[in-house]
């Protein structure tokens, strides 16, 4: 029974990963092949790691370069974004989960209504918003938008409703612990598993995002990678032959190389995170 | 003292607050303001009764629905049967496979286009045996007539599942080990501290999980824009209902049509959300 | 412990001060000078812009690349309208079918060129390229690169099979038929989006998106030009020698690889940019055939998928001059444009295009003197229609799902006709379906 049940779950799990895992294990071997092994060779074959290379000093011809600004854009909103919402949201969230007051719900509920409203909604508000402040094609215009994340807000209040007892935070009162103090000495220590996943989530995010860029950046120069990808691979007709012609050779390999560059912070960051998942609520509990 | 505290509150939550007013709040009160308007005069309800007469809602609308009846179910249960099964049994494998599990949801923009027009590639793809079950001869083929919502339903599972799956897999991790321990002693199996102990612990995430999912199910964009990179013109350009609200802001530049057809669909949202957190209880504090 | 000391009060204008920090790195929105010249353009017109740049030092330019992802351009100019600055002065179009949003009302960008290029100038255009550019009589935008079809195919292939390239739409329909019943799986078109509307109907004349203004458009599918197509189509969607698979679809290569591409009726830059690349047909095979003609007419038209055009913004102001000047150069320099990788719109720049291209060892033939025919036999009736994606998707779902479902291609097209005028009306068309 124990070994069918453990066979059972190794099947799941290893389909699973299957499922998962053969897109990107098609991509990371995409750049080594030529574009007719692509289509023509086995799905998953190898090229050679010269091609590679090859792939990489086409994507650079593109705009003398234009790839690394742009790498250096993403990187510079998304760690200012980061740091930004975590700053808001791990206060906001342990707020929202301990104490009453006065627009406690309200503040749940229109953060709900913030975090689904379609994107399309807010095209003109932000950009006009953003324009009022003479902001706009400036790297705050994504920033300070990307910043606000009632999601992370989400994920604070859930953990900190779940996992931080109300009876710790009472033995600190009466310990004679301020309320700023108790949520940096006492809470901030046991949600490092809360943050780390708000972080992770976050830098997903600002990482990701394509509606903000899109809106707000007039020009190329201040691109985040997403966006410049966008250009990048539309221009060149890289995955599309029909949507744009030049003799810059960049063709399917060079583009799934790009989609490798820009998902690797992604992934490093997950595995960033999970690090932080280990060390558990147990940890800090104790010491509280 | 009770003053002391609402005054730490808001010292805590304020600087949040003050984000979701400028960034959230008030872009979406001037979205509801401009649904009212007609090329810059008060209209009443012109633009939501354009919108609502328009001859493409219907069949977005129908295929959104369609999306949610197969997608969500699908997304939620392996989702949650992924991170319950993995939990069973921490440790480097299964922190192993939750890596596995989130990678298609790393690859985002142009690069997607070209992994998932590869993908659905039946000369081409690792998973060329399960379409050639299924008839498919080419990408074409895949994106036509019925088979296109089951290709968006894969796409959109295998992009979504990961993050969830790490999302759960926290709130498990962060369960007091005291509990989980005690049900071993009694002699409970692991399917039963699984469905009686583990589940309802993490209810309140599960309600988030659900919330959010079928915000962003309702509002699918990114999958079916993606795959129209790669074969254009297969797909319709307003195929989902936010699609056709990115159709407005963008193509037509009507943005009155844009917020009232985005405040529809967060109407609809919001009312999923109500009732999830109705039936979970999901705002109580006083848990532990 | 205490980090951040007792109390931290600072938290709220810790955030602020980041927030106000970042807002200071920028240097706020461009365009500030008044003198400078404000372009857009997608990548592959980048260096022409620079180099225009470098040879007038005298005129202020910033030269932004630009995605040529549809809509991109209408969405920045809608929100430029709204916050009443950030127009472009000049932008190129990778999509010309925009020129219909950003010249009518709500958009009210793009200028009319009179007074702005001479007529002269406008003349030298191959006829009929700038129909697209063109409403209520008024030129708004100069055509970079066309997009003329002519009717590739497999020299070699048709060697080996001893037959020869069709010089009328019903040769071109017998010769398909043969080679799908002697060759079995050999494809002789595509049928699939702006591909198969472009080429095949586009060519023919059907009135699927003749601007009649920029609030008129005539579609009227029940046209014999229509019909005609439709039943020359039949029966060779019903043999499977046409494929409803879009070009770019890796199957698509596949037929490539493995000879089953005896003829691909298609927009000129298929040589180089479908062929060579995407399909893999080796040098010395692909060549160029006039469009087949139809009965009753005595000479090849050809239709239109794709091309590039300038724009110039109403709101240029006195920059209107230079805009203008800077637009006239890059799409009629003879040594520019013949050095682009497309077909040039204006006729003395392609005469130089076509030297370079009439010795590429790519072809079998030299394709030259039949791409400069078929730019010159450009079938009018193909304006710029703010339905253009609609337009696309909507032949798929109708004529395209018909071709490959083997079913009635004529009755498809009134399902053509009806989602095209819906289509239309919602982007404020009146569909005119009897005049012409």
């Amino acid at each position: 029974m124990n070994a069918i049940s453990r066979t059972a779950r190794a099947v799941f799990l290893l389909g699973a990963a299957v499922f998962f895992g053969l897109p990107l294990l098609w991509l990371a071997l995409a750049p080594t092949r030529t574009a007719d092994d692509l289509t023509t060779g086995s799905p998953l074959g190898f090229g050679s790691l010269g091609n590679v290379g090859a792939a990489w000093s086409h994507l650079m011809r593109y705009n003398d370069g234009e790839l690394t600004i742009w790498i250096g854009n993403s990187v510079l909103y998304a760690a200012a974004s980061v740091a930004l919402s975590l700053a808001l949201c791990v206060p906001a969230g342990y707020v929202l989960a301990k104490h009453e007051f006065g627009g406690r719900r309200t503040l749940l509920t229109l953060s709900i209504v913030c975090m689904i409203l379609p994107p399309a909604a807010l095209v003109l508000p932000l950009y006009l918003e953003m324009d009022a402040f003479g902001l706009v094609s400036t790297p705050a215009s994504v920033i300070l938008p990307l910043s606000f994340y009632p999601f992370g807000v989400y994920l604070a209040f859930l953990h900190f409703a779940a996992n931080l007892p109300n009876t710790l935070l009472d033995a600190g009162r009466v310990d004679g612990a301020g309320e700023l103090r108790l949520f940096w000495s006492v809470a901030v220590p046991l949600a490092k598993p809360a943050i780390g996943l708000i972080a992770f989530f976050s830098f997903v995010r600002s990482w990701t995002d394509f509606f903000l860029p899109f809106v707000m950046l007039a020009d190329d120069r201040t691109f985040t990678l997403q966006l410049g990808l966008m250009s990048l691979l539309q221009s060149t007709g890289a995955v599309n032959a029909g949507s744009g012609f030049s003799d810059l050779d960049i063709h399917q390999p060079e583009a799934a190389l790009a989609g490798l560059v820009a998902a690797a912070p992604t992934l490093v960051a997950f595995v960033f995170a999970q690090r932080f998942l280990r060390s558990g609520l147990m940890a800090g509990a104790e010491k509280g | 003292m009770k003053r002391s505290r609402s005054l730490a509150a808001w010292a805590l939550i304020g600087p949040y607050a003050l984000f979701l007013a400028v960034f959230g709040l008030a872009p979406a009160g001037y979205a509801l303001w401009t649904s009212f308007v007609h090329d810059g005069a008060f209209s009443g309800v012109r633009n939501w009764s354009a919108v609502f007469d328009d001859y493409r809602l219907s069949d977005a609308a129908w295929h959104v629905g369609t999306y949610l009846l197969l997608w969500l179910p699908v997304l939620v249960l392996l989702v949650l049967s992924l991170a319950l099964t993995l939990h069973a049994r921490p440790g480097r494998f299964s922190s192993t496979m939750r890596f596995v599990y989130y990678l298609p949801g790393a690859v985002t923009g142009s690069a997607a286009a070209l992994l998932w027009l590869f993908m659905f590639s039946p000369d081409a793809s690792p998973f060329s045996p399960l379409l050639d079950l299924f008839d498919i001869t080419s990408v074409t083929d895949a994106l036509s007539g019925s088979t296109l919502i089951g290709i968006l339903t894969v796409m959109g599972v295998a992009v979504h599942a990961g993050g969830w799956i790490v999302v759960l897999y926290g709130a498990l991790n962060a369960l007091p080990r005291d509990v989980l321990e005690a049900a071993q002693v009694d002699g409970a199996s692991t399917w039963r501290t699984t469905w009686h102990i583990k589940l309802p612990m993490v209810r309140t995430y599960v309600a988030f999980v659900l919330i959010s999912s079928f915000a962003s199910g309702s509002q699918v964009f990114v999958e079916p824009t993606v795959l129209t990179t790669g074969a254009p013109g297969q797909i319709s350009p307003t195929w989902s209902v936010n699609q056709l609200a990115y159709a407005y802001a963008t193509q037509e530049g009507d943005f009155g049509k844009a917020a009232a057809l985005s405040l529809a669909m967060l109407a609809v949202g919001l009312v999923a959300a109500w009732i999830v957190i109705k039936r979970t209880r999901m705002y109580a504090t006083d848990d532990r | 412990m205490n980090r951040w000391g007792p109390g931290f009060p600072t938290h709220a204008a810790l955030v602020l001060c980041g927030a106000l920090l970042l807002g200071g790195c920028g240097s706020g929105a461009g365009g500030g000078d008044k003198d400078e010249l404000l372009v857009w353009v997608d990548n592959t017109r980048t260096a022409a812009a620079q180099q225009y740049e470098k040879e007038h030092p005298d005129q202020k330019i910033r030269i932004v690349t630009i995605p040529p992802d549809a809509g991109y351009v209408p969405t920045k100019i809608s929100l430029a309208n709204r916050s009443k600055r950030g127009w472009p002065d000049l932008v190129f179009l990778a999509n010309p079918a925009e020129a219909a949003t950003l010249a009518a009302d709500r958009f009210a960008y793009a200028a009319p060129l009179e007074g702005l290029v001479p007529g002269k100038t406008l003349d030298g255009f191959a006829p009929g390229s700038l129909d697209t550019c063109t409403f209520d009589g008024k030129v708004y935008c100069l055509r970079n690169d066309i997009a003329p079809t002519v009717l590739w195919y497999d020299a070699k292939l048709m060697e080996k099979y001893h037959y020869r390239a069709p010089a009328t739409w019903q040769d071109y329909q017998k010769l398909g038929l043969k080679a799908a019943a002697e060759h079995p799986g050999t494809i002789v078109g595509a049928v699939n989006g702006k591909y198969g509307a472009g080429t095949y109907f586009g060519s023919s004349g059907c009135p699927t998106r003749d601007t009649l203004s920029l609030t008129k458009v005539r579609i009227d599918t029940a046209q014999a030009t229509c019909t005609r197509v439709a039943e020359m189509l039949q029966p060779l969607a019903e043999k499977k020698a046409v494929t409803t698979v879009v070009p770019t679809d890796p199957a698509f290569a596949k037929l490539g690889s493995q000879n089953k591409i005896l003829m691909l009726p298609g927009p000129a830059w298929f040589g180089d940019f479908m062929f060579k690349p995407a399909f893999k047909v080796p040098d010395g095979r692909i060549a160029a055939a006039p469009m087949p003609t139809w009965d009753g007419e005595d000479r090849s038209y050809s239709g239109q998928v794709g091309g590039g055009a300038f724009l110039i913004s109403k709101h240029a102001g006195k920059r209107a001059k230079a805009a203008a000047a800077m637009a006239t150069w890059l799409t009629t320099d003879t040594a520019l444009q013949a050095k682009q990788p497309t077909y040039p719109a204006f006729t003395a720049a392609a005469a130089e295009w076509g030297k370079a291209k009439a010795k590429d060892p790519y072809y079998a033939a030299n394709p030259v003197p039949v791409l400069t025919k078929a730019a010159a036999g450009l079938r009018p009736g193909f304006g710029a229609i703010r339905f253009e994606a609609e337009w696309q998707n909507s032949f798929n779902q109708t004529v395209g799902a018909a071709t490959g479902g083997g079913k009635s291609l004529t009755d498809a097209l009134s399902d053509w006709q009806k989602k095209l005028t819906q289509a239309a009306e919602t982007n404020n068309y009146s569909v005119d379906q009897t005049a012409g």
